[in-house]
Order: structure tokens, then C-alpha cells, then sequence
């Protein structure tokens, strides 16, 4: 699945051809459906939220700017917002994750790798505990407040963690620039 | 005070916890009228948005069910959803959500630069239950090993053994072999049925005359099913 291929077929969403949104659900539902589990945290309400995301994607594809974000990264963040946007239509706060799935969620050490600019290995240098916080608010889409609640931590506590893993993350991604 | 009177530490704080999302209510809203009033802080937020997206990288994929396209053909008025579609889709329904409950979610930490993208990590799981009294079947598959675990419980004492079927779409049972008719058993199932374990299939359980080999078809009727959830 490549950029170049995903771009196209926005295009093609973009002037209206249904085939083309099939095609590109067909290789990214998958995907788009994984962001809206975690976000949404319930897979009826993820099935939702996905259809929503679909649904936005064919309308909004004409907006799409290849120069601005990778054509999954854009769909993506689409459909965690239609996560986000069912989980708080339901006005019920996220029911804990399992202590396995918690484990699950910690990344591995990022080993040397090519060297690209990439997000994911400046999280996964954090402390342990700035990189879980980053990871459940992002993909989750807590905010501060939820975050603290889901953490068990006071809201100050959690807004200095969370200070130190946005300026270390900056760091991070501008010493590699 | 306006975002130019932070410091670059503060302003680069809360660019990125408007791009993580972490803001809300008053706070939000003030970081998002700095970005109308200040076009150095709008681009530190684009910068960190753009850079946020790479984590979409480590989400594992997931399979959504079967049904979800045609609600979004109906929703964008695609006019080539056709009547053979819509059957099919309501086929692979039967029984879903029996275990939409318990959703544990495993996030694979992958490598953003592994290609072609790996297998997700995720368990296909079933619960198997019927008409007889205290039956019950846990199953958990594991794709990367191909290794499906079973748990049973009260089964009863009959002649015949518990052969298990894994029933795709096309309602075709495939026979996955005898299992325990209590407590564990593991089964490596062969290569060709494989595929056939995902959510718009369903898990079957028949009782067959005891045999070392799976057989071709079902003699007799399903006791206990459960549809194929993926966590």
C-alpha cells in the first residue's frame, strides 16, 4: 500500500467515484479500524466510528494536501476523531484496559534503526512512564483530565509528566532534524 | 497573556498537547485562537500534527466486520451495492457480538519501517455454547502460530466424540478435528483452513463417531456454536 497509490485514489474520492472508495477501504479498513478500537475502546462504537470516518474521508477528500500528511496518517487522525467523538457521545469514562493489554502497550526498546525522522522512536526513548501517558493520550484521545483519572495520578502530576514528554519529545525529533 | 508572552519552552508545551489532543474546555479553546493570532505558533502545532501521525504506525490492523461497507456504500449513495452483497454481509452477522464484551486490545509497539506490514498481532476468540446444560467451549486462535487452544467444560459422557468445524461465510463446515472432551486441547490447523478463522466465520461442534483423522462432513447436527470475534 503505498503513498503514491492512496493519494490517487483520494483524488478519485474526490471527484466522486464510489469504485475508488472501495478500493481504498479495501486497503486501509483494516488499519483505520485498529485507531478506532483503541480510541473508541468498544467495538460496536469502533464500527461506528469507522463508518463515520468513511463517510467524512468521501466528502472531505478534496481537502486532502499530500504536502501536509501521509495519506494514511490523514485518514487516521479522521477516524480517531470519530472515535473520540462516539466515546463522548456515550458520556461514560473508559473502562480500565486490562493489566495484559497494559503490558501489551509498552513499546520495546527502539533499537538503531535507518535513522528516519520518526515520532514512534523518540516515544519509545521516554521514561516508561512520559511514554505510556504520550501513548494513551494519543491514541486513546484522552485529555489532561481523563488521562489523570485513567493513570490514577493528581492533574498537576500528570501536566508535569506530561511537559517533560512533549519538551523531550521535541527535542528528540529536532536533534535528529 | 497572549502565547507570544510564553516561553518558547511553554509554547512548544502546549502546541504539542493540542496536537496530541490533551486539551480541552478553556484550554483549548485558547491554544486554538493562538493559532488564528499567531502564525509561528500555527506552524508548531502543524509540525508537531505531522509528526504525530508517524504514530499511527504501531496501531496494529484489525478487521472490521464484514457489514460495515454496506452501511458506508448506502451512507455515500454508491450505486453499485447490489442485492448479492447485502445477503452476503447479513450471512457473516449471524451471531456477531456475542463477544463484542471484554474487548482487550494488544498494541504491537512495530517497527515503522517494517514492510510489507506484519501479520497483526491480534487473537481470534469464540465462545461456544448450545442447547445442552453447562457446554462450554472457550477457544483463543493465534494467527502468527496458526495454534488454536480450546477449553471444555461440561461435556457429557456420550459414545460419540466433540468434532469441531469452523463455518465460514458460505456455511460450509470445515472440520478442524476431535477435541478433548474435557479441559484443554491445542490444535495446529493445516494451512488451507487457516484464512477460513476470522470474524465473519463461526466456530461449530458436532458429536461424531470417534475417528483419529477430521471428517469430510458433519453426521450429525451442531450442539454448540459461537461466532469468531478478533481482539
Amino acid at each position: 500500500m503505498t503513498q503514491a497509490r492512496l493519494t490517487a485514489l483520494l483524488t478519485s474520492v474526490a471527484g466522486g467515484d464510489h469504485a475508488a472508495l472501495r478500493q481504498l477501504y479495501d486497503l486501509t479498513s483494516a488499519k483505520l479500524f485498529g485507531v478506532c478500537l483503541l480510541a473508541a475502546q468498544d467495538r460496536m462504537g469502533a464500527e461506528e466510528a469507522m463508518q463515520d470516518a468513511y463517510v467524512k474521508i468521501w466528502r472531505k477528500a478534496g481537502y486532502f494536501d499530500a504536502m501536509r500528511a501521509s495519506p494514511i496518517a490523514w485518514m487516521c487522525a479522521i477516524a480517531r476523531n470519530c472515535a473520540i467523538d462516539w466515546r463522548r457521545a456515550q458520556a461514560r469514562v473508559p473502562a480500565p484496559l486490562e493489566d495484559a493489554a497494559l503490558d501489551a502497550l509498552m513499546p520495546e526498546q527502539a533499537a538503531d534503526h535507518d535513522g528516519t525522522h520518526h515520532l514512534l522512536d523518540c516515544v519509545a526513548q521516554l521514561k516508561e512512564a512520559e511514554s505510556r501517558a504520550v501513548r494513551f493520550a494519543f491514541y486513546e484521545g484522552l485529555s489532561h483530565s481523563e488521562l489523570a483519572a485513567r493513570l490514577a495520578l493528581p492533574l498537576g502530576t500528570l501536566k508535569s509528566l506530561m511537559r517533560r514528554a512533549i519538551l523531550a519529545l521535541r527535542k528528540c525529533v529536532d536533534d535528529r532534524d | 497573556m497572549t502565547v507570544t508572552d510564553l516561553t518558547p519552552d511553554d509554547r512548544s508545551e502546549m502546541a504539542g498537547a493540542l496536537a496530541l489532543g490533551l486539551l480541552d474546555g478553556p484550554e483549548r479553546a485558547s491554544a486554538l485562537r493562538a493559532m488564528l493570532a499567531d502564525r509561528d505558533f500555527a506552524a508548531e502545532v502543524e509540525r508537531w500534527r505531522a509528526r504525530t501521525g508517524d504514530l499511527f504506525d504501531a496501531v496494529p490492523e484489525v478487521d472490521p466486520p464484514a457489514r460495515a461497507w454496506a452501511g458506508i456504500a448506502a451512507r455515500t449513495g454508491d450505486p453499485g451495492q447490489v442485492p448479492a452483497s447485502l445477503r452476503w454481509w447479513q450471512g457473516g452477522a449471524i451471531g456477531g457480538g456475542a463477544l463484542a464484551a471484554g474487548l482487550a486490545l494488544a498494541l504491537v509497539w512495530q517497527r515503522p519501517d517494517a514492510a510489507p506490514p506484519v501479520l497483526p498481532a491480534t487473537y481470534a476468540v469464540a465462545q461456544l455454547t448450545g442447547d445442552i446444560d453447562g457446554l462450554r467451549i472457550a477457544a483463543r486462535y493465534e494467527p502468527a502460530s496458526a495454534t488454536l487452544r480450546l477449553r471444555t467444560v461440561g461435556m457429557p459422557d456420550t459414545p460419540t466424540a466433540p468434532e469441531l468445524w469452523v463455518v465460514p461465510a458460505d456455511g460450509i463446515p470445515r472440520s478442524l478435528g476431535q477435541i478433548a472432551r474435557d479441559g484443554e486441547t491445542v490444535i495446529v490447523v493445516a494451512e488451507g483452513h487457516r484464512s477460513l478463522i476470522n470474524p465473519s466465520a463461526n466456530f461449530a461442534l458436532s458429536m461424531e463417531p470417534p475417528a483419529s483423522s477430521p471428517h469430510d462432513k458433519p453426521s450429525a447436527p451442531m450442539v454448540a456454536r459461537g461466532a469468531i470475534d478478533v481482539i
